[in-house]
């Protein structure tokens, strides 16, 4: 027996015209708002003089981080009297690493002290400075740190969120 | 008489293949969507001005912007204001800015009142930079934002 054939119908061809003027809307939309060269922020806070009421106790220990921006070193200073506890040289060529690293561990024993004072002197280029706070903030690719805060556990998203800058005074 | 052969009305066209074309246009889309910018800000960088770059990925806000470029002249929102090392500019800077503060103060609905970018050459220094920092902090600006250019 034969089997009877299927007939197919013939499918009309799709229109693209619509589908097109579509497209080329959207084109247009795109080219107008692409931005070539990818724009982010670095959010400062101006230099405070007093933060904390008169009447608030301060903390027994606060960190106080200071990281002294020199041509050819950085010293780190904490505490209230400002003592030196690092210091790195630039030539080293691990130095961002171990500065990096050093401010991890110092943030982990201080989970509530999230500010960073730098304090560059007056020659250091700006590019310098930019490098400075992304090692002072910039978690490591694969590195989760969770700190116990006064308000309960808390990932991080930059090691110190709150950056100060500040002139070195060079005298 | 001559009968003129019309062969205009016989010729028949192919129908165009615009498959090449879509696939032109669908590679342009995915370019595009790549660098397209949802930030609030947009910046038209005025001449002589790197940026430095950075790991940082908070995407900008808007607010007033001020930028210094390698020749030391700055601009406020695109307008030429100076030259930093002349006599007066950074005063003329503190007046804009005062203006400026007030303005977006009192216009409740402006988001970023006391918010200020700074856009600034990578080659410039700590002393310059400052200027500008503590002039804009003078003039009610607590919070600066460094704009900077991402690292791909």
């Amino acid at each position: 027996m034969f089997r009877k054939k299927r007939e197919i119908p013939d499918l009309e061809k799709l229109n693209l015209v619509p589908i097109m003027d579509a497209v080329f809307i959207f084109i247009f939309f795109l080219l107008f708002s692409a931005q070539f060269i990818k724009i982010y922020e670095i959010e400062t806070n101006a230099p405070i003089v007093s933060e904390v009421p008169s009447d608030e106790k301060l903390e027994k220990d606060p960190l106080n981080l200071v990281v002294k921006i020199y041509e050819r070193k950085l010293e780190l200073l904490k505490g209230i009297d400002q003592e030196i506890f690092e210091t790195y040289f630039t030539k080293d060529e691990n130095y961002k690493e171990e500065l990096k690293a050093k401010l991890i561990e110092v943030r982990k024993q201080h989970p509530n002290d999230d500010y960073i004072i730098l304090s560059p002197i007056s020659v250091i280029p700006y590019k310098e400075i930019i490098k400075i706070i992304d090692i002072a903030q910039k978690i490591p690719k694969g590195e989760k740190i969770i700190l116990d805060t006064k308000r309960g556990k808390k990932v991080l998203t930059k090691i110190f969120s709150q950056l100060v800058l500040e002139p070195l005074d060079e005298n | 008489m001559k009968i003129r052969n019309n062969s205009r009305s016989r010729l028949k066209f192919d129908e165009l293949d615009i498959t090449s074309l879509l696939d032109i246009l669908v590679i342009l889309i995915v370019f595009l969507l790549k660098s397209f910018n949802d930030s609030d800000l947009s910046i038209d960088l005025v001449n002589e001005l790197s940026l430095p770059y950075s790991m940082s990925r908070v995407g900008a806000e808007d607010g007033l912007i001020v930028q210094v470029n390698k020749k030391y002249n700055v601009f406020i929102n695109n307008e030429l204001l100076g030259n930093l090392k002349d006599d007066g500019t950074l005063s003329q800077l503190k007046e804009n800015l005062l203006k400026y503060y007030k303005d977006r103060k009192e216009n409740s609905k402006s988001a970023g009142g006391e918010l200020v970018n700074l856009v600034f050459d990578q080659d410039l220094q700590y002393k310059e930079i400052n200027e500008i920092m503590k002039v804009s902090a003078a003039s009610g600006f607590g919070k600066y934002k460094l704009i900077i250019q991402g690292v791909e």
